[in-house]
């Protein structure tokens, strides 16, 4: 092949690459379900969904409950609303939802009970405090 | 054969430059369900008139964000012709509008209902747009309101 060709097939190449690029990013538009800065708080919340779900799945299915939240964390986490813990509402409810779940960890009879009471102390919290997440929350329950 | 190359690389190039064209015009942003499409989009007039008719219908409605939930984005109004407002909130929490969105065109589908939105619920709903402490106490009655309480998508344009 001539000098000349040869350049004119690189040059075809490397436009239609740089061309493909180009329209490519254009279509690309990022995307994520979560744009804004979330909070501490609000991410420890979506493990504890998380969380939940899959020991909703253990007890259905009669195995070993496995919680890998720290429970403690509920007390520290920074919050979206930084004044959330300042009337002590907050505090009261987290420290009802870790008894809830205590006994739920140490209970060998009736668990489908136990899980749904703590999620209904889920529910009392976010009535109260953050209503937005309650029909997701009711979700979690066990339907017996 | 430099005719023949000549040729290759104009077709390349033009078709790309098609492709090209068709991007830029569907380029938007999903949340929430990631198959969703702009196909089948009526108007918030439509909408209002589909409810003046049955309980509740599945839809994609286009209309204009008039406000955001100002902590976290998991709510938003938007304009769906003349005073009326959709009030939207996304299914499961799973994915919250950007602060800033406020103007910006969107197109939301779900089920769309009229509900009643609680004391409780507006007052919460006005301490997240900032309103003053005198504002919220003011709020006793219930309200009507086009709604999709569980959206299961949103394409802002």
């Amino acid at each position: 092949m001539r000098l000349g060709l040869k350049i004119l097939v690189l040059c075809i190449i490397a436009y239609s690459l740089f061309s493909y690029q180009r329209t490519t990013a254009q279509n690309k538009k990022e995307s994520t379900n979560y744009p804004n800065k979330d909070s501490e708080l609000a991410i420890l919340m979506r493990d504890l969904v998380e969380n939940t779900e899959k020991v909703k799945k253990q007890i259905i299915n009669g195995e070993e409950i496995e919680f890998f939240i720290e429970f403690k964390k509920l007390h520290t986490a920074v919050p979206t609303e930084v004044n959330l813990r300042d009337d002590g509402l907050y505090t009261a409810f987290t420290e009802s939802y870790i008894y809830s779940v205590k006994e739920l960890i140490n209970t060998k009879n009736d668990k489908a009970t136990l899980y749904n009471n703590m999620i209904q102390s889920c529910i009392n919290c976010h009535q109260q405090i953050c209503p937005g997440p309650v029909k997701r929350i009711r979700k979690l329950k066990i339907k017996k | 054969m430099k005719k023949i190359l000549l040729t290759l690389f104009c077709i390349t190039n033009l078709s790309l430059f098609a492709q090209e064209e068709i991007n830029t015009k569907t380029n938007y942003t999903i949340y929430g369900n990631p198959k969703m499409t702009t196909e089948g989009v009526i108007s918030g007039e439509e909408l209002i008139e589909l409810l003046n008719t049955q309980d509740s219908a599945m839809v994609k409605v286009e209309g204009v964000i008039s406000e955001v939930c100002s902590k976290k984005g998991c709510w938003m109004d938007v304009n769906i012709g003349g005073e009326n407002t959709l009030f939207v909130r996304f299914m499961d929490y799973g994915f919250f509008m950007p602060l800033d969105a406020a103007g910006t065109t969107a197109i939301i589908e779900g089920m769309a209902k009229i509900e009643v939105q609680t004391v409780r619920w507006l007052k919460h709903k006005a301490e997240d747009a900032g309103e003053t402490q005198e504002v919220i106490d003011a709020i006793i009655k219930p309200t009507i309101a086009y709604s999709i309480s569980e959206a299961t998508g949103v394409i802002l344009k």
